[in-house]
């Protein structure tokens, strides 16, 4: 499985988790994830999975581009060798691809046609996420890249991991024909449950009959107004509120900016203040109210957990957080507060009415029929897509088993 | 002379642990330091890597983890597959960053030619190009017992590979400790490019906890501070546990805070075992290790195990400290604890021998004593920048 994450963490954490749920299926199952993360490491791999790291890329031009650790034109070489190599020698019977088909898509071009020449039976299956952003950006980058064209021609799948009610990509995108046949949307992917017990540490301490609301960012690379505009509302309210709050900056917020914020957040009361826990679904179930990005991670989780929340998208081109928000907020199932919009006010305001509980508040219950299956679907299509044909239907092909026996390995 | 904009590409074998890349990442520092435009590859098997900040110019590849289980015996972390087939995804791709990151240095740790020779072709590449570049090999103070390594290097010929393909050899330590080329049999071929560097320990180190962070971890304080740390904590529990016997023996009259630092890789049910035990103790137990230099800086008394970094870092910051080696399989932190505890530069327990009643005495007893200034035992700490100088020396 290669993951190729852009300022995010998003793409591999997904990955990893998917891959979880396969090796949990398909015990013998091995499964190589390819990961451009720097800090993959903070992320135990699940049995049966391991992780390649490929270098950073940096940026063509501009005054970062001489930062760079290695230059760009070797780590690209680089990163094109360990992906080579990788499906070489672990020689997968399925390779799944999770990047953005706009970024670098030469060198992904280049990997694809090197799988397909050489490893003619390996199923390729290019995964994206529910939606990828607005229409009108998607559509004309799309087709200056000829991203259709490269979808179809090498990949035998595509797999949106949405649901097809709630935002129709071959519609929205104009796939044509022949990549729209080969689309699969499995569902929104539900987030691992945690036990009720399981309670952390800080949160034990604090104040247990305050309401809780949870602020992440994601990964945190461009989290900043989110948490200081929060913080600064806290500061206005200065010490009044009624509720309590932790805050998740994320792993990837520059140093300067985490510590501005944590030092901020040292001096209110009632923050609980991290910049990275894995704990952020126990934090999630105890909360009454989340504040986060449009992160599709993000939003799988408050799904899954049917909590009230107030997204606060990025304007970011292709806006794929702007976008997931305004069509969750039109299902009701969350609350948003527009880029534009975004003060210590405002969002204070969104806060205190989403806590008092006013009838235009968010309904995530208005959820319940989304489908939230999407490993057990990935688990299927991998199934169909890995288990020799020639076998009759009522053979051993619908047994996983058969799977183990072939010492097939779904992956890469 | 310089090594402008040159290459670097850091091969640093840890399995299971983090202590390679830990001391290749100090190196990789003072080489920026020197020489800022030197670019820097790591490639790393630890599946928690990089896990320690990297420094500018630096970037990492992970490449699959092969785990050590006993004396040459290897097997593969998560993957279902056979340590063979895993050895031949790490070989070629090995080969294929000598040839696309192209490299002009080379510092190989600490295996000539790797697990089970998975570097060969590599290294037989490099000697193969135009430009040579030149290849170091580093080696940590103490490897194991001499018996045990030199076996281990004549049935793997690692001299062989050591002799054949590296120009030099770094080694972290000082003859006056350990006197790694008598002790290993080096033979004079590579006796002659092989180098004392002194011992390398943080080069930039983040400030001590202060105040304001212990307050946040104990909501009383007591004047002292013992931190008890166990490295990657995989086999850590019994002295942690044994230290907790300790203090609950001294409550309520316990005249310090204590944080514990189980480390990453400490099993979690032994990690919530610990938590619980340490209750209503004025004991603070976390897992993660990236703050483990801060609260060292901090401590008035370490109580670590013998792993080459920490024992750095208690020699660098002038630290009381316990010592309590690991026993095996490899005598490495046995012998390091000998030569070091008969110098007086910290004492040192066994773990067999540990009783509550007997390592609580011992630790009032360290707190009293004066703070190990700069005393003469103490060996040469310079080994980063020695090693880097040693690294980006002319090419050819």
């Amino acid at each position: 499985m290669c993951s190729y994450d852009q300022r995010g963490l998003g793409r591999t954490a997904r990955t990893l988790d998917i891959a979880s749920a396969l090796t949990a299926r398909f015990p013998d199952c091995a499964i190589l994830v390819l990961s451009n993360l720097s800090i993959v490491g903070r992320f135990r791999a699940p049995q049966g999975v391991d992780v390649v790291r490929t270098p950073s890329i940096g940026p063509a031009a501009g005054p970062e581009a001489g930062r760079a650790s290695i230059e760009r034109e070797r780590a690209l070489q680089i990163r094109r060798m360990l992906a080579e190599r990788t499906v070489e020698t672990f020689h997968p019977d399925l390779v799944v691809i999770d990047r953005d088909p706009t970024h670098l898509p030469a060198e992904m071009e280049a990997v694809l046609s090197f799988v397909r020449g050489k490893f003619p039976k390996t199923r390729v299956v290019w995964a994206l996420p529910d939606m990828v952003g607005s229409p009108r950006v998607v559509g004309p980058r799309w087709s200056a890249e000829g991203v259709c064209q490269t979808l179809d021609r090498f990949c035998d799948e595509v797999w949106v991991y949405g649901v097809r009610g709630v935002f129709d990509q071959v519609r929205e995108y104009e796939f044509p024909a022949g990549l729209a046949e080969k689309v699969h949307y499995t569902g929104y992917l539900r987030s691992p449950s945690v036990p009720p017990h399981r309670v952390p540490n800080d949160l034990l301490r604090a104040h247990p009959d305050r309401p809780l609301v949870l602020v992440t960012a994601g990964g945190g690379a461009s989290g900043y107004p989110l948490i200081s505009n929060y913080l600064d509302f806290l500061e206005r309210v200065n010490g009044d509120a009624t509720f309590q709050s932790v805050v998740i900056s994320g792993p990837m917020m520059p140093a300067r900016w985490n510590a501005e914020l944590s030092e901020r957040a040292r001096r209110l009361p009632h923050v609980i203040f991290h910049r990275f826990s894995k704990q952020v679904l126990q934090y999630l179930r105890h909360s009454q109210l989340a504040i986060t990005r449009g992160g599709y991670n993000t939003q799988c989780a408050n799904l899954t957990y049917r909590k009230p929340a107030i997204l606060v998208p990025d304007e970011e081109p292709p806006h794929e957080h702007l976008l997931r928000a305004d069509v969750f907020a039109r299902l009701r199932w969350c609350g948003l507060v527009r880029p534009g919009e975004l003060s210590p006010a405002s969002l204070g305001d969104s806060v205190m009415s989403a806590l008092a509980g006013g009838s235009d508040q968010p309904r995530p219950e208005r959820a319940e029929r989304v489908s939230l299956d999407g490993l057990e679907h990935i688990g299927e299509r991998v199934r169909s897509l890995v288990v020799p044909r020639r076998v009759p239907r009522n053979g051993t092909a619908h047994d996983g088993h058969r799977l183990e026996g072939d010492g097939r390995r779904p992956g890469l | 002379m310089v090594a402008r904009g040159k290459r670097l590409l850091i091969y640093s074998q840890d399995g299971f642990g983090l202590g390679h890349l830990r001391r290749n990442l100090n190196i990789a520092y003072r080489v920026w330091r020197s020489q800022p435009d030197v670019s820097v590859l790591v490639v790393a098997d630890s599946p928690a890597a990089p896990f320690f900040a990297l420094p500018p110019r630096c970037d990492f590849v992970k490449i699959p983890t092969l785990v050590k289980v006993d004396s040459g015996v290897w097997c593969s972390d998560r993957l279902s597959l056979d340590h063979r087939e895993v050895l031949s995804i790490r070989t070629r791709l090995l080969e294929g960053l000598v040839e696309s990151f192209r490299p002009d240095h080379v510092l190989v740790d600490h295996m000539p030619h790797g697990i089970f020779g998975e570097l060969t072709g590599a290294l037989r590449l490099m000697r193969r190009r135009r430009r040579r570049a030149r290849i170091m090999l580093g080696l940590r103070d103490i490897l194991g017992a001499p018996a045990e390594i030199c076996r281990r290097w004549r049935l793997e010929g690692a001299y062989e590979a050591a002799e054949q393909y590296y120009d030099g050899v770094c080694i972290y330590g000082c003859a006056d400790v350990f006197d790694l080329v008598r002790e290993y049999e080096f033979p004079a071929s590579i006796a002659a490019k092989a180098s004392y560097c002194g011992y390398v320990s943080r080069e930039q180190a983040p400030p001590a906890l202060d105040e304001a962070d212990l307050a946040r971890m104990f909501s009383q304080r007591h004047d002292g501070l013992v931190f008890v740390t166990g490295g990657g904590g995989a086999d850590a529990s019994f002295f942690m546990d044994k230290f907790i016997d300790a203090v609950r023996l001294m409550f309520p009259r316990v005249p310090f805070d204590a944080v514990l630092s189980t480390g990453p890789f400490m099993h979690p049910e032994q990690y919530m075992l610990l938590r619980k035990k340490a209750k209503g103790l004025p004991i603070h137990v976390t897992r993660h290790g990236q703050d483990n230099i801060r609260m060292l800086r901090r401590a008035d008394l370490i109580i670590s195990m013998a792993g080459y970094n920490t024992i750095s870092e208690i020699l660098r910051y002038r630290k009381r400290a316990i010592v309590v080696p690991r026993s095996g399989p490899s005598a490495e932190q046995t012998i390091r604890t000998r030569l070091m505890g008969e110098r007086g530069l910290f004492t040192v327990v066994q773990a067999r021998e540990l009783t509550a009643e007997g390592f609580a005495a011992l630790i009032r007893r360290k707190l009293d004593e004066p703070r190990p200034d700069d005393r003469p035992g103490i060996p040469d700490m310079d080994g980063a920048a020695n090693a880097a100088e040693r690294l980006l020396a002319a090419t050819g």
